[in-house]
């Protein structure tokens, strides 16, 4: 059952097997898991229950209702930059732009042979992301509805030669509406809302929004349940909720789960350490015809002719409204870009980033975000965006910029390449949407916050399976692994009640 | 931070605590945010659209209150201080909302270009707010003809 909100009483308290913190990609698949194993399953999620009838395609309307701080969560250090994760049932699935990527064979090896780590190898894990490409229904993006944007970067990647193909997504009756950032309002992406919570919910899991968890119940270094608070849609605190379990799971993400932990005096060297984002920047291009970048599906093209060297480019779309803060400006030329704005295309690339941050408490559950961006990975940014324009002016763009502040249009490759050349870190616009790493899985407990099977380290029936326990940056887009690897880890956890 | 940072920064707050002395109908943040989105976007250059004319400062005003209450702080801060600026610190002895539309975009381009990483990103972040605010008013969308292809749908915050 998912419980209807606001909820009756100031005090609720609950009995289950498994206590899951967290309802997106990790939480929702672990709930499924568990309760078709037989396990009584209960979901806490601090966020709303919002359906899709509900969501609005006002960007400021959606990200109060379906994003942390309001959208407005930013990591601190060089440069600024947001990272932007969902607060509701279905979490980050509910607000992504549905991209499922294989997680590469070369990383699962990694992790395995270097880091030790048997759970996360080819053969453990990939049986996993079949299972899950089935159950979301992964499928190419029909190219019929993804807009000019995706027809026009995907022309310049033909033309240039280079590997790439539309993306694969769990939205197989995507109608390109534009808004997946947004919650999509007809149900077409199979976000975890819509898909293993409810499906959870129909085999019996108790399904909780608007919990949010903080304190674990200790008996000795054992922990047998949760405590927290119960709040109104509004955020405001209006009673408190205690879930005993014999096992308790963490999927509440990179940035919270360890602050869950810290809070609760649970100590390591490695706790909120190796904040891993795959920071990502693009450039914007303005065409002769009309692209209405809006219009389509926002991510539905890809390159990975670069995969090799950790860029991995993709289309992108933003509301109107956030192409005015890169193209407007108190330069005459600024009026000419405003003018082109139906015509005016984006795309960027992510890229493998080595562990360059950290996360800290700031206020209750609230994370303070720490990252530097190292200068290896600044110059593959700006490699990604000199491939990024090359596509640009081979599709047949008359003038293309790079996302700097204040940074102008240029109408060749060359003069491009000379501003790269001269760009400063602070001045990089980038995203960090994948926050990965900081509650790393490994063998030792010296260098690791949990071990192969997701048990945090010196604590007993405590689990960890969201995106935190990825010994490293993944390098692709991280959903369809963090959902594989949850149901991996699923499997180690019914082995306690067995 | 530099020396020099530091003790231009330190005159700041003292113009800062000027200002919330003054008296004034519509907060000084508000009417800076209005003549930053005035001076982006100035009527007919190229949208027709005169901020002046819109309800941009309700929704600002409301933008400000959904936000975190450490970004909307910072956000009134930094609005109040660039209100502030050009009468103590230029020739202009005038508020920012006071100046003509070309002062303004020639004032406003010493923040976006500074040579003060600090200033740069402080601007820029007060940018993107205003951006946004500005887009989603009805007649800008109506001006470029902005819709996505499923239509408008949902209750917006604008109208709470």
């Amino acid at each position: 059952m998912i419980y209807k909100t606001p909820y009756e009483g100031k005090k609720i308290e609950i009995e289950g097997d498994v206590c899951i913190i967290g309802s997106g990609a990790a939480g929702g698949v672990c709930a499924k898991r568990l309760q078709s194993a037989g396990l009584k399953v209960i979901v806490v999620e601090e966020g709303p229950y919002i359906q899709p009838h509900e969501f609005s395609d006002d960007p400021l309307t959606a990200f109060k209702m379906l994003y942390r701080n309001c959208g407005m969560q930013f990591a601190q250090g060089k440069p600024f930059f947001p990272v932007l994760t969902g607060k509701c049932i279905g979490g980050t699935t509910t607000i992504n732009s549905a991209i499922c990527v294989r997680p590469p064979e070369g990383m699962l090896i990694r992790w395995s042979r270097e880091f030790l780590i048997p759970t996360l190898s080819p053969d453990s894990i990939y049986p996993h992301v079949e299972m899950v490409e089935k159950e979301i229904k992964v499928t190419p993006v029909d190219m019929s509805v993804a807009g000019n944007n995706n027809l026009f970067v995907k022309r310049g990647i033909e033309r240039l030669g280079w590997r790439g193909g539309p993306i694969l997504r769990n939205a197989p009756e995507c109608q390109g509406c534009g808004v997946c950032i947004f919650g999509c309002p007809i149900g077409a992406k199979l976000s975890t809302d819509l898909t293993y919570i409810p499906e959870a919910s129909s085999m019996g899991a108790h399904i909780f929004p608007l919990m949010r968890a903080e304190e674990f119940i200790f008996e000795g270094t054992t922990v047998k349940g949760v405590r927290g608070k119960i709040l109104s849609n509004d955020g405001e605190e209006t009673g408190n909720f205690e879930v005993r379990a014999r096992v308790v799971i963490l999927a509440a993400g990179t940035p919270i789960s360890p602050i869950l932990l810290l809070n609760n005096g649970i100590k390591s060297p490695v706790i909120g350490k190796n904040l891993t984002v795959h920071p990502a920047s693009g450039v914007l291009a303005i065409f002769k015809e009309e692209v209405k970048v809006w219009e389509g599906v926002p991510q539905g093209y890809y390159c990975d002719e670069f995969i090799g060297d950790g860029i991995l480019i993709e289309t992108s779309a933003v509301d109107p409204a956030v192409i005015f803060a890169s193209i407007s400006g108190f330069r005459k030329e600024n009026e000419r870009y405003l003018k082109s704005i139906n015509r005016i295309a984006l795309a960027g690339a992510m890229v493998y980033d080595p562990p360059s941050g950290y996360v800290k408490p700031k206020k209750g559950i609230e994370p303070q975000i720490i990252y530097y961006l190292k200068e290896e990975t600044f110059k593959r940014l700006l490699k990604a965006m000199e491939a990024t324009a090359k596509i640009m002016f081979s599709a047949g763009a008359e003038m293309v910029k790079p996302l700097f502040t204040a940074a102008p249009f240029f109408s060749d490759i060359e003069k491009f390449k000379e501003f790269l050349r001269n760009a400063k870190i602070v001045d990089i616009e980038m995203e960090g949407n994948h926050p990965m790493g900081t509650l790393r899985m490994g063998v030792s407990p010296e260098i690791s916050a949990v071990d192969p099977s997701g048990r945090v380290y010196g604590v007993k029936e405590l689990y960890v399976v969201d995106a935190s326990v990825f010994p490293s940056a993944l390098g692709v887009n991280p959903m369809l692994t963090i959902m594989a690897i949850a149901s991996r880890l699923s499997q180690e956890i019914v082995k306690e009640f067995q | 931070m530099k020396r020099r940072d530091f003790l231009k920064i330190s005159f700041i707050l003292p113009i800062y605590g000027c200002a919330k002395t003054e008296k004034e109908e519509i907060p000084s943040y508000l009417l800076c945010a209005e003549a930053i989105a005035e001076a982006l976007f100035p009527p007919g250059r190229p949208f027709n659209v005169d901020v002046k004319k819109t309800d941009f400062i309700k929704r600002m005003e409301k933008t400000l209150k959904i936000m975190p209450s450490n970004e909307s702080s910072l956000m009134k801060v930094g609005l109040t201080i660039i209100e502030y600026m050009p009468r103590y610190f230029s020739f202009h002895f005038k508020r920012l909302s006071e100046l003509s539309i070309e002062d303004r975009r020639k004032y406003l381009l010493g923040w976006e270009e500074s040579a003060i990483s600090l200033k740069r990103i402080a601007f820029k972040g007060i940018k993107q707010i205003i951006c946004l605010v500005y887009g989603s008013l009805p007649e800008v969308k109506k001006e470029i003809a902005f819709a996505y292809p499923c239509g408008s749908y949902g209750r917006t915050i604008w109208e709470e």
